[in-house]
């Protein structure tokens, strides 16, 4: 690979985390997001950063709560400040084995300027490790009217509702104490695009792989970027069975586990019966759901989790319903989870018994399957983000959500991949989304103009009948020829080139390197 | 201007939400073009600078204010367009703006700040080849992209194939007096008189005299240039800045009397047009 791993977009995130650090004052947050999202590397290049501004390394710990009980806790905390060289903070305090020992320990390095990274916090909601919060919670008051003290406490969960529930609960003994809160999203596409210009990847149809595979999660691209030889393969087939074999399915490969390691870590048994059903439906009501698990009771409420709080579902209603519609159908929405369960898991099983590559060649039109799903998806991403970055080809103001059921009043289904609107220059773009730029035959193009024909004549696609239209058609490169011929006859033509010079905006000129990032001192 | 007893920092940047960088690498930035600068006016500014960051389209320098306050609409690493923004602001502060805000001519300070940022620009394109600031992690490699992103700014600020400025400037000197901040069309002599500064780096310490008097006295620009000619102060037969800028736009009476002759760089046909952006 031409580059080495280097810390990637996180601007606004990194910039908020770098302005409350900087200061001399006591400071305590939170750090959420999925796991692999980079709750760890921001903290690690926040540190890296800083150690430029003062010229020598900030004191830091950074300390993964077990599983196990206080004990083991304690252990891994006491091992964390020793192999950190912060032993000397702590000399003024007796020895501890006990997780009230622990808190002060925590207290006593912030008010000696550590910053203390308390990673998987939301252990802390049940079980051992549950008077952990209360007992922080006087250390973090005393350290609050302490204005000599000049360090960071900063919890790292990846659970969204248990971080949520520890933090923001009016009950909870660390309710209202926070003064940052960092919420970590996948990447943009913008930084996607930056990483596969870098790894070997900027090709179209092998970036598009690749969001497939790992969506915007920096660790998964991170694994990719490590790969040797992978530049050489020409033909896409021979790469991608190539990519998925040495990420997946050889005996050592990094991503092996992954799946069953995210599920295993973050859902219970009954949400994870559920979400598999999901999978299997690839998009399905609840009654769907509820038909293929007998056997579970509670599956509202499972949804209801793995919608809001685990963000790993997504809720759509349907086009052609009232807004309070109850026929809400379910899709997996965390890509590496879609492909997980919909090509890879499956793969992985079969590896242990049959040659890689054979396995590694069944998987790609199963790839190619969900690289369609993926497509529309990231078309529908990348229009938002276009807008908001200003670019000119669309500024957007609105967007149909949802899935396509068949309006009452219609014999013949609806289904447009994506209808965008400006509600001031009264403009509607209407998308239509293949894989290859050749699937845009003149059959598919008029099958696309019926279905919007269609739309105009609902009640939710009447309103643009008398505003400006765009039919636009979306693939991941356009030969050159084809897209002349394709506008030459109206057509809007954008594909992933097209979207990366929309966000990548040249009129900034060139970025600067980074600093690498400092290794903390841990304890996993 | 010139102080003799600077306070130390010259420059400090203050703590907000930069993006993915270090205080220390952007301040390294600014002390680069610092530096290009002042050595080129032979001058400091009298009071330290602040430095801060908003998300406006614009930078802007706080007018009256000391220590001086400059907010650039910049983040992250993007060390050209830091370098850009502060040049153009720091050439303000060199050039004692604040003196007199708002007369017709101030498009002529907003031009002579432009060409600042190109001619510091091309300067730490070089001095980052050679001496890279230690606080600016890959600035050698990173220093041919400051020579890229202002030869990219000048291309678009460049007049279309087959036009001479001077007629040029004739036809644009009422819209420049309209509406100083016009960036294209100030740009465009800003180009020419980055060119020429840029072969006689001494001509910007005749800037520092701009200001010296009150502009809003001088009806036209060319009695403008009167009043600053009569304050330059120099001692060689060299041309001195207003004696320059008149050449490049055609008001030197030598010009006028015999433009193909006398005037080698105000009839100069420019340069292919650089994107399509509309320069008239």
């Amino acid at each position: 690979m031409s580059f080495k791993w280097r810390f990637y977009g996180r601007e606004a995130e990194l910039g908020a985390l770098l302005r409350r650090l900087r200061r001399r004052q006591w400071s305590f947050g939170a750090i959420r997001g999925r796991r692999r999202i980079g709750k760890t590397a921001l903290v690690q290049q926040a540190l890296a950063t800083l150690e430029t501004d003062s010229g020598s390394p900030k004191k830091a710990l950074y300390v993964q709560l077990p599983e196990g009980g206080p004990a083991y806790a304690v252990r891994r905390f006491r091992s964390a400040v020793q192999l950190a060289g912060l032993g000397v903070h702590l000399r003024r305090l007796p020895e501890f084995s006990d997780l009230l020992g622990m808190a002060s320990a925590i207290g006593e390095l912030c008010r000696n300027g550590v910053v203390v990274a308390l990673d998987e916090f939301q252990r802390c909601l049940s079980g051992p490790l549950l008077p952990l919060p209360s007992l922080l919670q006087e250390e973090v008051d005393r350290l609050r009217d302490d204005h000599q003290a000049s360090g960071s406490l900063i919890l790292l969960g990846s659970v969204q509702s248990e971080m949520e529930a520890l933090l923001q609960d009016r009950n909870a003994p660390l309710y209202g104490r926070t003064n940052f809160d960092l919420d970590l999203e996948p990447w943009t596409l913008k930084t996607i695009f930056e990483v596969c210009e870098e790894h070997g990847a900027h090709d179209p149809s092998r970036c598009l792989t690749l969001l497939t595979l790992f969506g915007g999660v920096p660790k998964y691209w991170q694994e990719f970027s490590s790969l040797e030889g992978i530049d050489d393969i020409s033909d896409w087939d021979s790469w991608a069975a190539a990519v998925c074999s040495e990420l997946f399915l050889v005996r050592d490969a990094p991503l092996r586990r992954e799946g069953e390691f995210l599920l295993a870590g973050e859902l219970r048994q009954r949400h994870l019966n559920v979400l598999e059903a999901v999978a299997s439906l690839t998009s399905g009501t609840s009654a769907d759901i509820g038909q293929a698990l007998p056997e579970v009771t509670s599956i509202g409420d499972s949804l209801r989790i793995l919608v809001k709080s685990l963000r790993l579902l997504e809720k759509q209603l349907p086009v052609f319903a009232p807004t309070r519609s109850n026929k809400a159908r379910y899709t997996v929405s965390d890509p590496f989870l879609c492909a997980w369960l919909g090509a890879i898991q499956p793969c992985c099983d079969a590896a242990r018994f049959a040659p890689v590559a054979e396995v590694a060649r069944s998987l790609l039109p199963m790839l190619q399957t969900l690289e369609g799903f993926a497509f529309e998806r990231v078309m529908r991403q990348a229009t938002e983000e276009a807008s908001r970055a200003g670019a000119k080809d669309f500024p957007l103001s609105g967007m149909v959500r949802g899935y396509w059921n068949r309006p009452r009043t219609h014999s013949k289904p609806v289904e447009i991949d994506l209808v965008a609107w400006n509600d001031t220059t009264r403009r509607v773009r209407f998308g239509s989304c293949k894989r290859s730029a050749f699937k845009h035959g003149s059959k598919a193009r008029e099958t696309f103009r019926s279905h919007v024909k269609r739309f105009l004549r609902t009640r939710a696609g009447r309103r643009f009948r008398n505003w400006s239209q765009e039919f636009a058609l979306f693939a991941p490169e356009f030969p050159k020829e084809l897209r002349a011929t394709l506008e030459g006859r109206g057509w809007v033509c954008r594909d992933l080139k097209d979207f990366r010079s929309m966000l990548v905006d040249s009129s900034n000129g060139n970025l600067g390197s980074i600093e690498a990032s400092a290794k903390i001192a841990s304890a996993r | 201007m010139t102080s003799p007893s600077m306070p130390d920092p010259p420059i400090t940047v203050v703590n907000m939400n930069w993006g993915a960088t270090s205080l220390s690498a952007i301040r390294g930035v600014l002390m680069s073009v610092y530096d290009a600068l002042t050595e080129a006016f032979e001058s400091t500014p009298d009071s330290p600078i602040e430095v801060m960051r908003w998300q406006k389209k614009h930078p802007m320098l706080v007018e009256n204010a000391r220590p001086y306050k400059v907010y650039l609409a910049t983040w992250s690493r993007y060390w050209s367009q830091y370098a850009y923004q502060f040049g153009h602001e720091l050439c303000h502060i060199l050039t004692s703006s604040d003196r007199f805000g708002s007369h017709k001519h101030k498009w002529f300070e907003e031009t002579v700040c432009e060409s600042a940022s190109f001619f510091a620009l091309h300067r730490i394109a070089e001095t980052w080849a050679e001496r890279p600031p230690k606080d600016v992690f890959g600035a050698r490699e990173f220093a041919p992209h400051h020579e890229e992103y202002v030869n990219n700014l000048e291309q678009k600020r460049t007049l279309p194939r087959g036009q001479s400025l001077t007629i040029w400037f004739e036809k644009h000197l009422g819209k420049l007096e309209n509406d100083r901040y016009d960036r294209k069309r100030t740009g465009v002599i800003a180009v020419e008189l980055a060119h020429a500064f840029g072969k006689q780096p001494a001509l910007w310490r005749d800037c520092r005299c701009l200001n010296t008097w009150d502009p809003a006295r001088n009806e036209t620009f060319t009695e403008f240039l009167d009043e600053w000619s009569d304050r330059v102060d120099r001692r060689d037969k060299s041309k001195s800045a207003p004696e320059v800028v008149r050449q490049i736009l055609g008001l030197d009476n030598a010009a006028r009397a015999a433009p193909s002759a006398a005037a080698p760089i105000s009839s100069r046909v420019a340069p292919a047009f650089g994107d399509g952006s509309s320069v008239e």
